[in-house]
C-alpha cells in the first residue's frame, strides 16, 4: 500500500506524536522535589557537619561565622550562597557642644564626626574583626542594591575622600577640639580641667563588640580616653535610643541594620538616618541636620522629582551631605553565607537568602535529579502560628510558609524587581513628569504618561463595614476625584480553571474578594473583626487610595488608582491574588472558620488582639487552635456560612460554599491541619514539638517545574580590565573589558552599561564616562588624546563598573597604568 | 527542727507517747509548712524583680517596640503620603497598642504583684512574647509541651547515671585499691566538663565519622508513621544525649559515693558486726547501706526535681526541645510570666520535696524524729 519510504516517514511522525504526547503526559508540574523536611538545626557548625555527612542538604538560615565559613570553602562537597543584605554602622550622639551637665561632647561638632569617617580601616575591620565575611562600606547605600549603582560616580569619589587617613583625621579633630575649648593635656583632650571621656556602647552579642574596641583604640590615637561599655540590643536600647541623648550617658553606639530585601528604590533613607522626620525617638530628635540634607532628604522621600537625572542629582548630593553631616558613619556590609551540598541548587535572595524568596520551592533539586527528597536545616523552625491574615512573618516560618501558597507576581531574588506569575499583563498609567521607566524585557508591562488620571464614579473607594458593602468614588467624592497613577492587572484567561488549593477546591473570585475586604474590615471599629492594630494601618492606606474598579470577573481584571507609585513599572502592582502575601495566603473557606473563631472571641488573627481577648494567636497549622477550628467547620457546614454575605453571595453560589466546607473536612481529615495553600509545596504535617515542618509536591499546581530556571544561581558578573602598563599622554588609550560568569561570556543584552572612572594618583576623579559592547562579554573604554592629555604623569587608575541587569548591584574592575609624558 | 536522736530504750508510757506525738507532728508540719511557703513567695518574688531588672526591663522593651516600629514604618512606601504630625499620631496610636499590649502602661510594681499571686496560684497565665511549640500563649502549654521531652532526656540520662553510679560505687567500695577502683579516682577529675562538652565529641565521633547515629533532634524527620518504629527512633536519638550526662558525670559520681560508703564501712558499729561474723552483704544491707540511705534519698529526689531544669546548653548541642531551652529563651526574651512559671513550679517541688524528704527521713532512719525537744538521755 505505501512504499517503504512513505512507511518510514509515516513511522516517523508517529513515533514523533508518541513521543511529544508522551513527553507532554509526562511533564512534571511544580517542584522538582517530592518532599522537603524542614528540621531545626540551631548551629551552623553542627550544620556544616551534618551538611558533609549527608544528613542536611542545606541549611537555610545565614551564618557570619568565619570558622564555619572555611570549612565549607575547604570542602569540595559543599557550596554556599552569600547573602549581602545586614551591615554596620556607629552612631553618634549628635548633641552639643556641651551636655547638660556642663561636659563637652566633642561628637556634637560636625567636623569632628565627619573627621571620624577617616579614622576607620574598613579593610582592616572587614578581615580581621569579621574574618572576610564583610566588605568595606562607607555610606548607608548597599552596594549590592540599584541605588548604589546609580550614584556610584559619587559615592566612589567619597569613599576616596574620607578614605582610612588618621593623620589627617587627627589634624581636623585637633583644631576643632582647640575651637571649641579643649586642651591637649599629656596627649589627652581635656575641658574645663576635666579629662574627656568617651563612652562607646558597644553590642555585646556579635563582632560589634570588638569593633567597639577597635573605634576606641582609635580615638585613643587621635587623643581621647574611652570606655567602652558592652551591652546586649535589649540592654543597650533604652540608652542610647530611649534614653536623653543631653544626659550625656553614652556618645557612641555600634548599631547594626539589614535589609530583608533587595530593595529597588532606597529613597526613603536619608530621612531615616539623617533627620528627625521619620523615627520619633529621642535621639532622632535631637538631630540637627544641615538645612540642605534635611530638604533633599524629604524631596527624595516624598519622590519630589520628575526625571531620574533629578533624582540622581538629589541623591548624590544627600550623599556628600551625609557625610559632612554624619551623625552616623558606616562601616561594613556583612556577607552572611548559607551553606548547602554541592550538588544542591536552589534559588536564593540576595538580601533575605531561601526564605526570602518565593522560588525557592520551584527551583530546590539535586544536581538533574527529579522526585527524591530534600532535608533542609534552619535555626529555628515553628517559631509563631501560621495565620495569612496576622500570623508569623518570622523569616524562618516563611520559609516554609512562602513554600506553601502563590502570588500573582514573583520578585526577582537578584534585582528586587517583579516578574509575573498569575498575572499575564499590566498596563500603567502615571501622571506626566514621573520619571517611571520600564526594564526592556518586561513585555508584560505597559507604560503610559497622562496629564490627568480620573477615577470612575463607580469605582470602590471604601469599605462600609455597616452595610457590608463598597462605597463608590461618586458617593464618597461627589465633586470627582483624580489620582497619580493607575494600574489595569490582567489575570491569565485560565486562572479560575487551572488554579486549585490543596484540598482540591477550585480558586474563584471569592478568594480575591473575601480576602480584599477583610483588609478592609479589621480596620473598622464596627466590624465584627475589628481589630484595634489593624485600624493605623488602614487609615494610612486611605490616604493614598483613590479606588479600585473590577472590569471582567473572568478573565479577572480590574483596575487600581492610587496616588502611590514607583520607578519601575513593574512594581506599581496592587495585586490582590495574594493580598496577605507577608504571611501567606488561605481560601475563603478557612478564613471564615478563623472569622467566627475570632467574633466568638476564641481565637485573634493578630497578636495583639489576642492578648487582648486572653484567647490564642490563630494558628492553621497546629496547636490549640485546630480544634475551634474544627468546632466552626462542622458549624459553618450545618449553617453553609458565608461571611460578609450581603456582599460576596454575588460572587459565591451556595453550592461552592457547601463543597468548599466538605473540601476543608476531608482535608482536615486526612491532613489534621487546616494550611491549605495553593503553592507548590503543601504542608503534610507540622511537628511542632519535634521541630519539623513537612512538606509535599501539590501535583495540580498550574505551572511546570523548571518554570523559574536560571534563578539558581545569581549571575553577579566578573570583571577584567585589559589594558596598557602604560600610556603617553596626548594618545589615544584602549582598555579592553571582559566580563563573564563561571567563565561564560556575559551577555550584551544582560548588561544595562558600563561605566569608568579614571582616578589619578591622589584618588580624585579625573573624568568619567560610559563603555562601549563590542560583543557579548567584551567592552571597550576609549580614551581621547584629549583626555590622556590631562592626566597628571605618573600613576594614575582607571575603574570600572559593570551594572548588569540580571542582579541589582554592580561589579567593580580596575587596571593601573603609568602615563608618560 | 529535725534532731537525731540516740537509739536508747524508751520509757514514757504508749498512750501518753502518741498523742506527744500527733501534736509535735501536728506542730512541726504546720511550722515546717509556713516556712517552706514564706521561702517559696520570697524566692518567687526575688525571681520576678531580678527578671525584670527591677523594672528596668520595661524600658528596655519599650526601647524594643519604638526601634521595631520605627523601622516597619519607615520603610513604608504609605507613610509619605502623610504630613510628619499624621506620622507622628499613627506611630504613636501603635507604640501605644503595642504598650498596652504588653501590660506596660501599667507601673511594674503592681504588675509585679500580679505576677507573684497568679504564680502562687498556678493560674500561669499568657506569655508576654513566647509561644509553645504549637502555637499557644498559654504558659501551662509552653512548660507543658516541653515537660515531656525534658523528662524523657533528663530522666533517663539523670536515673541512669544515678543508680549506675551508686551500683558501681558499692562494687568499688567492696574492691578498695583495685586498678578499677584506682581508675575511677584517676578519671573522677574529667567530670569537670560539662556533658554538652562530651556531647560535642560523641556527636563528631558517632554521627559526623561513623554516621551511625544522629547528630541530634528527638526523631528521625520524617518521623515514622508506626508507633513502635518512631519509639524505635527516639531511643535512638537518645543514645548521645544520655551517653554526654553519663559520661560526664560518671567518674566523679561514682568516686563521692564508693567514698562515702567506704567512711560508713569503717565506722565502729561495721567493725563490730565484722568481728561478730556477719555476713559481707548483711553488713552492707544493715550497716552501710541503711545509714547512709538518707542521702541516697535525698540525692535522689534532688536529682527528681532537677529534671525539671533541664540543660540548656546539651539540649542545644542536640537540638533537644526542652526546657532548658526554653528557660534561655524566656530570660534573653524577658518573659516574665514563662520565667515565673518556670520558677515557680521548680520552688513547689523544692519545697514539697523538701517537706517529704523530713518525713521519709523519719521513717527510713530510727534516729530521726519530727519536731521533738532535744536528744533524750
Amino acid at each position: 500500500m505505501f512504499n517503504s519510504k512513505t512507511r518510514i516517514a509515516i513511522l516517523a511522525v508517529v513515533l514523533l506524536f508518541v513521543l511529544s504526547f508522551g513527553a507532554l503526559a509526562e511533564q512534571r508540574m511544580g517542584t522538582w522535589v517530592d518532599e522537603v523536611i524542614i528540621v531545626e538545626e540551631p548551629s551552623v557548625t553542627t550544620a556544616v557537619s551534618r551538611l558533609k555527612a549527608g544528613d542536611l542538604d542545606i541549611w537555610a538560615s545565614s551564618s557570619t561565622d568565619s570558622n564555619a565559613f572555611n570549612a565549607v570553602r575547604e570542602d569540595p562537597a559543599l557550596d554556599y550562597y552569600q547573602v549581602f543584605g545586614s551591615y554596620t554602622e556607629l552612631t553618634f550622639n549628635p548633641v552639643g557642644p556641651t551636655f547638660t551637665d556642663g561636659r563637652l561632647n566633642p561628637l556634637g561638632s560636625r567636623k569632628i564626626r565627619e573627621a571620624t569617617n577617616m579614622l576607620l580601616d574598613r579593610d582592616y575591620i572587614a578581615q580581621e574583626i569579621y574574618g572576610g565575611l564583610a566588605v568595606p562600606k562607607h555610606n548607608m547605600l548597599n552596594g549590592s542594591f540599584v541605588d548604589y549603582s546609580r550614584v556610584v560616580e559619587t559615592a566612589r569619589a567619597l569613599e576616596i575622600k574620607y578614605a582610612y587617613d588618621v593623620e589627617k583625621a587627627n589634624e581636623i579633630i585637633a583644631e576643632e577640639m582647640k575651637s571649641l575649648g579643649a586642651e591637649l593635656v599629656n596627649g589627652k583632650w581635656h575641658y574645663k580641667g576635666e579629662l574627656i571621656e568617651i563612652i562607646v556602647l558597644a553590642r555585646s552579642e556579635d563582632e560589634r563588640s570588638q569593633l567597639g574596641d577597635y573605634f576606641a583604640q582609635q580615638l585613643g590615637r587621635v587623643g581621647f580616653a574611652v570606655k567602652v561599655d558592652y551591652r546586649s540590643g535589649a540592654e543597650a536600647s533604652p540608652i542610647w535610643m530611649l534614653g536623653d541623648p543631653w544626659a550625656g550617658q553614652w556618645h557612641v553606639y555600634t548599631g547594626g541594620w539589614s535589609a530583608p530585601v533587595v530593595y529597588r528604590d532606597q529613597g526613603h533613607i536619608f530621612n531615616q538616618m539623617y533627620t528627625r522626620r521619620t523615627m520619633s525617638a529621642p535621639l532622632w530628635q535631637a538631630m540637627e541636620p544641615i538645612p540642605e540634607l534635611d530638604e533633599v532628604s524629604d524631596k527624595l522621600y516624598r519622590k519630589e522629582f520628575s526625571t531620574m537625572e533629578e533624582r540622581t542629582a538629589l541623591y548624590s548630593r544627600a550623599l556628600e551631605l551625609a557625610y559632612e553631616d554624619s551623625p552616623r558613619i558606616f562601616v561594613v556590609d556583612q556577607t552572611s553565607f548559607l551553606p548547602h551540598r554541592a550538588e544542591i541548587s536552589v534559588a536564593s535572595d540576595l538580601a533575605g537568602g531561601v526564605s526570602g524568596t518565593g522560588l525557592w520551592p520551584m527551583t530546590i533539586r539535586r544536581g538533574d535529579e527529579v522526585g527524591g527528597r530534600i532535608t533542609m536545616g534552619a535555626q529555628q523552625v515553628l517559631v509563631d502560628p501560621w495565620n495569612p491574615v496576622e500570623g508569623s512573618n518570622q523569616s524562618f516560618d516563611q520559609l516554609a510558609i512562602r513554600a506553601t501558597f502563590d502570588r500573582g507576581f514573583m520578585t526577582d531574588p537578584f534585582t528586587g524587581n517583579y516578574h509575573p506569575q498569575h498575572i499575564v499583563q499590566m498596563e500603567v498609567t502615571v501622571e506626566e513628569g514621573l520619571p517611571v521607566s520600564k526594564s526592556p524585557d518586561s513585555d508584560w508591562v505597559t507604560l503610559d504618561f497622562v496629564p490627568e488620571i480620573e477615577v470612575p464614579g463607580d469605582a470602590w473607594a471604601e469599605w462600609d463595614p455597616v452595610n457590608q458593602r463598597f462605597i463608590t468614588v461618586a458617593e464618597k467624592f461627589p465633586e470627582g476625584l483624580t489620582a497619580t497613577r493607575k494600574s489595569v492587572i490582567h489575570y491569565a484567561d485560565d486562572l479560575f480553571d487551572t488554579v486549585k488549593w490543596h484540598d482540591g477546591s477550585p480558586y474563584t473570585v471569592g478568594d480575591m474578594l473575601l480576602t480584599y475586604v477583610l483588609d478592609w474590615d479589621r480596620g473598622y471599629e464596627e466590624s465584627q473583626v475589628y481589630d484595634p492594630s489593624a485600624a493605623p494601618s488602614l487609615q494610612t492606606a486611605l490616604k493614598s487610595f483613590r479606588g479600585i474598579k473590577i472590569i471582567s470577573l473572568d478573565p479577572f481584571v480590574y483596575e487600581y488608582y492610587t496616588e502611590s507609585w514607583s520607578l519601575d513599572a513593574e512594581m506599581n502592582i496592587s495585586d490582590i491574588f495574594a493580598v496577605y502575601f507577608n504571611y501567606g495566603t488561605a481560601p475563603w473557606h478557612t478564613l471564615a472558620l478563623g472569622m467566627m473563631a475570632e467574633i466568638n472571641g476564641e481565637l485573634a488573627f493578630s497578636s495583639s488582639k489576642a492578648n487582648s481577648l486572653g484567647a490564642e494567636w490563630l494558628g492553621y497549622h497546629a496547636g490549640p487552635s485546630l480544634p475551634i477550628l474544627k468546632k466552626h467547620l462542622d458549624s459553618a457546614i450545618e449553617t453553609n456560612y458565608l461571611p460578609y454575605e450581603n456582599f460576596l453571595s454575588d460572587f459565591i453560589s451556595e453550592e461552592e460554599i457547601a463543597t468548599r466546607y466538605a473540601n476543608a473536612k476531608a482535608w482536615y481529615e486526612a491532613k489534621g491541619h487546616f494550611w491549605i495553600g495553593n503553592g507548590p509545596l503543601y504542608l503534610e504535617k507540622a511537628y511542632p514539638t519535634e521541630r519539623m515542618v513537612h512538606l509535599k509536591r501539590f501535583e495540580d499546581y498550574p505551572f511546570p517545574a523548571g518554570t523559574w530556571s536560571g534563578f539558581d544561581e545569581p549571575r553577579v558578573a566578573e570583571v577584567e580590565v585589559i589594558g596598557p602598563k602604560r600610556v603617553k599622554s596626548g594618545e589615544q588609550a584602549v582598555f579592553q573589558i571582559d566580563i563573564s560568569f563561571k567563565g561564560e561570556a556575559y551577555k550584551m543584552e544582560d548588561i544595562q552599561e558600563v561605566k569608568y572612572l579614571v582616578l589619578d594618583a591622589a584618588g580624585n576623579v579625573a573624568f568619567s564616562g560610559y563603555g562601549s559592547g563590542i560583543f557579548d562579554g567584551w567592552f571597550e573604554v576609549k580614551l581621547t588624546p584629549e583626555e590622556t592629555a590631562q592626566l597628571p604623569i605618573g600613576s594614575n587608575t582607571i575603574e570600572v563598573i559593570v551594572l548588569p541587569t540580571l542582579v541589582g548591584g554592580a561589579t567593580f574592575g580596575s587596571h593601573t597604568f603609568v602615563t608618560l609624558p | 527542727m529535725l534532731n537525731i536522736e540516740t537509739a536508747q530504750e524508751q520509757t514514757v508510757p504508749a498512750k501518753k507517747r502518741t498523742s506527744g506525738n500527733l501534736g509535735r507532728i501536728a506542730k512541726y508540719t504546720l511550722v515546717r509548712g509556713l516556712t517552706l511557703i514564706i521561702t517559696v513567695v520570697i524566692g518567687v518574688y526575688l525571681a520576678i524583680l531580678i527578671a525584670n531588672g527591677g523594672g528596668y526591663v520595661d524600658k528596655m522593651r519599650e526601647g524594643q517596640v519604638r526601634e521595631q516600629l520605627s523601622l516597619e514604618l519607615a520603610g513604608n512606601e504609605a507613610m509619605s503620603h502623610l504630613t510628619l504630625q499624621e506620622r507622628r499620631a499613627v506611630e504613636e496610636d501603635m507604640v501605644k497598642i503595642r504598650i498596652e499590649q504588653l501590660g506596660l502602661d501599667r507601673p511594674f510594681m503592681i504588675r509585679s504583684f500580679e505576677y507573684l499571686w497568679n504564680g502562687l496560684t498556678l493560674n500561669l497565665g499568657s506569655a508576654e512574647y513566647l509561644l509553645s511549640d504549637s502555637g499557644s500563649r498559654q504558659v501551662r502549654n509552653i512548660l507543658g509541651e516541653r515537660l515531656a521531652p525534658t523528662l524523657l532526656l533528663m530522666a533517663t540520662g539523670q536515673l541512669f547515671l544515678f543508680f549506675i553510679s551508686v551500683f558501681f560505687a558499692l562494687f568499688l567500695s567492696r574492691r578498695y585499691g583495685s586498678v578499677m577502683d584506682k581508675i575511677v579516682v584517676a578519671l573522677a577529675p574529667t567530670s569537670a566538663a560539662p556533658s554538652w562538652f562530651y556531647g560535642i565529641f560523641l556527636i563528631l565521633i558517632f554521627a559526623a565519622l561513623l554516621g551511625w547515629l544522629p547528630f541530634g533532634g528527638m526523631v528521625a524527620a520524617p518521623p515514622p508513621e508506626n508507633a513502635f518504629l518512631r519509639i524505635l527512633s527516639t531511643l535512638k536519638h537518645m543514645i548521645l544525649p544520655v551517653g554526654s550526662i553519663v559520661i560526664s558525670s560518671i567518674f566523679l559520681t561514682s568516686y563521692y559515693w564508693r567514698t562515702f560508703f567506704l567512711i560508713y564501712s569503717s565506722e565502729d558499729y561495721v567493725e563490730m558486726a565484722k568481728a561478730k561474723g556477719l555476713s559481707g552483704r548483711a553488713i552492707e544491707r544493715r550497716y552501710v547501706l541503711r545509714p547512709t540511705l538518707p542521702t541516697i534519698i535525698t540525692s535522689f529526689a534532688l536529682t527528681l526535681i532537677g529534671l525539671w531544669t533541664g540543660a540548656i546548653v546539651l539540649e542545644t548541642v542536640f537540638a533537644w526541645p526542652g526546657i532548658g531551652r526554653l528557660t534561655q529563651s524566656a530570660i534573653n526574651m524577658f518573659d516574665t510570666p514563662v520565667i515565673v512559671g518556670t520558677v515557680v513550679i521548680y520552688a513547689y517541688l523544692l519545697a514539697i520535696t523538701v517537706f517529704l524528704l523530713d518525713i521519709i527521713y523519719a521513717l527510713v532512719d530510727p534516729r530521726v524524729k519530727l519536731g521533738g525537744g532535744g536528744t533524750r538521755s
